[in-house]
């Protein structure tokens, strides 16, 4: 059984006047174990998700579950156990620590606000905690500016793993860092995937980097999951129009990527979700449109054994 | 055209008794009109700190010796009002945060037509309709009505179409991108590359194109330097990079740009790393050395020489070989 899982979640925001469909019916699951890629443009409802996931935030409808618990009971907090069981990386990992507090005390924090430290213990805690990310524990009496962006990404993990969580969120984990760099905070993800059986939800623009890591795709189009399916079915034969545009503007690097200009590349710019299209939300953009996607609104339904797709022409 | 000899760039240290710090240690370029040359690096290799030379920006601090010459005229060291009609007329900059470079409170036609009324003494009419008309030429529906939007209304790929037609919009011989798709969605960023290849062959601009991601030079130059501590390690064309790289930096970046491929090799497999980190400008042996899975004695007692690789040239001992 899935270890998180948001079902049929819907989310509004009031924003500037006029009213954003962030979520609009989105389902997905995490299992122990396990990396989901969550992929799609900007404003497609994603980091909401994440937030949603994380329990920072409670869908309108819809309801979030950590095992059998709801992550965020309507009019109640979150219960601080369920709460440390799904922890957050984020994208900039200097913005996420407080500067004038060093790198060991904000690790430390969150064990001492759940009360797993007792007296004289955090000084060995927090130094067992970078040993694991492979971070010096000598670092510790340090500020964050004092450390590299990676290193700091690593000190982030650290704060997350000390509450022992069975899920991490990751918002953009590596997108502010040195290639050379992302490779082994990437690595240091899929080892506490591998031997701590920990479930990922990594969120990202990159899709490489989620084609190397990822079990799972999930690929959002404006506030809906429009396919979704393991990493290689979805790779390498993707079923949505979305998801093959998506898929063919990655540059590769091959001459024969310039020469395909246009060719699968989408136009027009992300949507904007003050203003969903009737029918298909994505016939607007779709180079394969028909009468129908302007009128029918098509759900997400199973393709193939390990691919879904929310397309009235995908088979 | 644009021609680059020995440049070396130096920040100054924190009193006059230190000896600051080397950014760049004496790199050369060259590059012609149609052309778009790619420089490559991570953080410290030196590639921004070249750009903000070229484009005149580095703070009075820098110490910049070697020649920077466009058009055969030297462009290095120049008084702050020779710069400005240097900056803007010659060289056009496209930054990564397009919102960063559009003022506000202005509508970007006012932007625009400000810059061509400047450049080319048109009045409020005529200045108009050539924004209107860049605006066009960087792919922008219709132009005249996105002409009043003021930058918050627009996407973040429209604001790099606004950025990039500003940039033109003084008929600029060399524009200078300083990674212009980074903050952009995967299919904005194949929409703006493909823009800026059309661009470099219809306005017959030059681009230098400076970016990390060695999949996005690959995409639109025609040439590629690869920059580490300060020097310039290979210099090849995309092909031959990427399927041959010559020097064992650019190998690993390869290998770290992720190629849009299965990971191939199990769940949860390991990726490539690169170990260790840059080192500092101006040594006296081979920089990468110390990260390098092929160093030998040599390469820690020497600085190796640029010697012809391939379509180019790389500064390796070992270049070409692959570690076993």
């Amino acid at each position: 059984m899935s270890i998180l899982a948001i079902e049929d979640a819907h989310r509004q925001f009031a924003s500037g006047g006029g009213i954003v469909t962030a979520l609009d019916g989105v389902s997905l699951a995490v299992d122990r174990g396990e990396i989901v890629g969550l992929v799609g443009e900007s404003g497609c409802g994603k980091s909401t998700l994440a937030r949603i996931a994380a329990g920072l935030d409670r869908p309108d409808d819809g309801e979030a579950t950590y095992g059998d618990r709801p992550m965020a009971p309507a009019g109640r907090q979150i219960d601080l156990d369920t709460r440390r069981r799904v922890q957050l990386v984020f994208q900039d990992p200097l913005a996420s620590f407080n500067p004038r507090r060093t790198v060991g005390r904000s690790i430390a924090l969150p064990l001492r606000l759940n009360r797993m430290l007792s007296g004289g213990q955090e000084r060995s805690v927090v130094a067992g905690l970078m040993d694991q990310v492979g971070l010096d524990p000598a670092m510790m009496d340090r500020k964050p500016h004092q450390l590299s962006g990676g290193q700091l990404q690593r000190a982030a993990i650290a704060r997350a793993l000390g509450l022992d969580p069975d899920v991490l969120i990751c918002d953009e984990p590596v997108a502010s860092l040195d290639v050379s760099v992302r490779a082994q905070i990437l690595n240091l993800l899929l080892a506490l995937c591998r031997d701590r059986n920990i479930g990922i939800l990594f969120v990202s623009h990159d899709l490489g980097v989620v084609r190397r890591i990822a079990d799972r795709v999930v690929v959002m189009y404006l506030g809906r999951v429009v396919e979704q399916g393991s990493n290689e079915a979805v790779w390498s034969a993707p079923r949505h129009p979305y998801t093959q545009a998506l898929a063919a503007s990655v540059p590769t690097g091959a001459a024969s990527w310039r020469l395909e200009q246009g060719r699968a590349r989408l136009a027009g710019e992300p949507p904007s979700p003050f203003d969903v299209p009737a029918g298909c939300r994505f016939h607007p953009r779709c180079p394969i449109a028909i009468d129908r996607c302007r009128r029918d609104d098509p759900t997400l339904r199973p393709i193939s054994d390990d691919i879904d797709a929310a397309c009235h022409l995908a088979e | 055209m644009l021609k680059v000899r020995d440049l070396a760039i130096r920040f100054a240290g924190r009193s006059a008794s230190e000896a600051g710090t080397l950014a760049v240690d004496g790199i050369d370029l060259d590059l012609d009109r149609a052309q778009v040359l790619a420089l490559i690096g991570e953080s410290g290799s030196g590639k921004s700190a070249t750009m903000l030379a070229l484009a005149g920006l580095l703070p009075k601090s820098a110490r910049t010796t070697g020649s920077v010459l466009l058009d055969d005229r030297s462009i290095l060291h120049l008084d702050e009002r020779e710069k400005s009609t240097v900056r803007g007329r010659r060289i056009g900059m496209i930054f990564q945060d397009p919102g960063g470079s559009l003022n506000p409170v202005l509508t970007i036609g006012d932007q625009i037509d400000e810059v061509v009324r400047t450049h080319h003494g048109l009045d409020r009419r005529a200045a108009r309709a050539e924004t209107v008309s860049l605006l066009s030429r960087v792919g922008i529906g219709d132009p005249a009505a996105r002409a009043r939007a003021y930058p918050h209304q627009l996407s973040g790929g429209l604001k790099q179409r606004v950025a990039i037609a500003a940039a033109l919009a003084a008929q600029p011989t060399v524009i200078l991108a300083d990674e212009p798709t980074t903050a952009l969605d995967a299919t904005v960023q194949a929409q703006i590359l493909d823009l800026l290849v059309n661009l470099v062959q219809v306005e017959h601009v030059a681009l230098l194109l400076v970016t990390h991601d060695l999949a996005v030079a690959a995409a639109v130059a025609d040439r590629i330097a690869v920059m580490y501590a300060g020097k310039i390690v290979e210099r090849r064309g995309p092909e031959q990079l990427v399927a041959q790289p010559g020097h064992p930096y650019s190998r690993a970046l390869g290998q770290a740009a992720l190629p849009f491929v299965a990971a191939g090799d199990g769940r949860h497999a390991a990726l490539p790393e690169l170990p260790g980190r840059m080192a500092a400008a101006g040594g006296t042996a081979c920089a990468f050395a110390p990260r390098c899975p092929l160093a030998v004695d040599r390469c820690r007692a020497e600085v190796p020489p640029v010697q012809p690789f391939g379509d180019g040239e790389a500064a390796c001992f070992r270049a070409g070989e692959t570690a076993p």
